[in-house]
């Protein structure tokens, strides 16, 4: 039988994300704004890096927390509110990209010339010193598959096997397309470099 | 192993996600070409930049209360 210091530790901390959530299933608008406002930034930041363009990712916030409206009551606890809310972020970006037949792109980018290693000139070109808003930049220059799953994996530490199920594609698809991605990215912030 | 063969595996070999064989034949063509690895360098300095993104500190939000108040609209 639990004791009364066991129910104490199941009764989740006021305000915390559960409580809130709870409260918000049960109509309380206050509680639904104070969970808006604690995970606004990460839900648009996830949703502009998968995304690219920031009105896109200014409607795909709301359409996110829309839906985290309608299915606040469906939040069981099992997984931390923040897993949960940032995997229904991830779907409702996939949504989208499905909706705008966004095609993950092939494991070989059509039409790029493969990297070519020219022995003793590598290194006069190396990449300088990369720094978080070149990196930014250039992710926001990838095409959308490779983007999604090099957002997925190396910004928001998902699994491959996580990854080619909510994209629906096959597991060393997820890991060619990293690799890809990883050097693409290399290669946008060369040409930038050399451009400054 | 060549150039591209090493240059395709360097993700995995960085996941430490390779057989012992290949990573040996990895490390040997490291320890002679230069230019693979600068590649790999820098491959993994993107890598360690990407983990550091996450907190978003850096990106510019859009204003929360106005985009509160459209969602508000919307619910309604």
């Amino acid at each position: 039988m639990a004791t009364v210091a066991d129910v104490e530790t199941l009764e989740p901390a006021a305000d915390s994300d559960v409580d809130l959530a709870r409260r918000a299933a049960e109509g309380e608008d206050a509680a639904f704004e104070a969970l808006y406002h604690r995970h606004f930034r990460r839900v648009y930041s996830l949703c502009l890096r998968m995304l690219g363009n920031p009105t896109e990712a200014e409607d795909l916030t709301q359409e996110t927390f829309a839906n985290l409206y309608r299915k606040v009551g469906s939040f069981r606890g099992d997984s931390q509110f923040t897993t949960w809310l940032h995997r229904m972020t991830v779907n409702q970006v996939l949504m989208h990209f499905r909706k705008r037949s966004v095609k993950m792109e092939k494991t070989t980018f059509e039409g790029e010339t493969p990297i070519q290693i020219v022995k003793g000139t590598e290194n006069a070109n190396r990449m300088p010193v990369v720094d978080r808003i070149a990196l930014e930049s250039a992710i926001q220059q990838l095409a959308p598959g490779y983007r999604s799953v090099f957002v997925l994996h190396d910004v928001e530490g998902y699994e491959h096997e996580e990854i080619a199920r909510m994209l629906g594609i096959a597991e060393g698809t997820s890991k060619s397309q990293l690799h890809k991605a990883r050097l693409k990215l290399r290669d946008l912030i060369r040409k930038q470099a050399a451009l400054n | 192993m060549n150039c591209s063969q090493a240059v395709e595996l360097l993700s995995e070999y960085y996941a430490d996600a390779l057989d012992e064989n290949i990573i040996i034949e990895i490390k040997t063509h490291l320890l002679e070409c230069q230019p693979c690895v600068g590649i790999f360098d820098d491959v993994t300095l993107i890598v360690t930049t990407a983990r550091i993104l996450r907190d978003g500190e850096h990106i510019p939000y859009p204003d929360e209360q106005v985009l509160w108040q459209r969602l508000t609209v919307a619910r309604h």
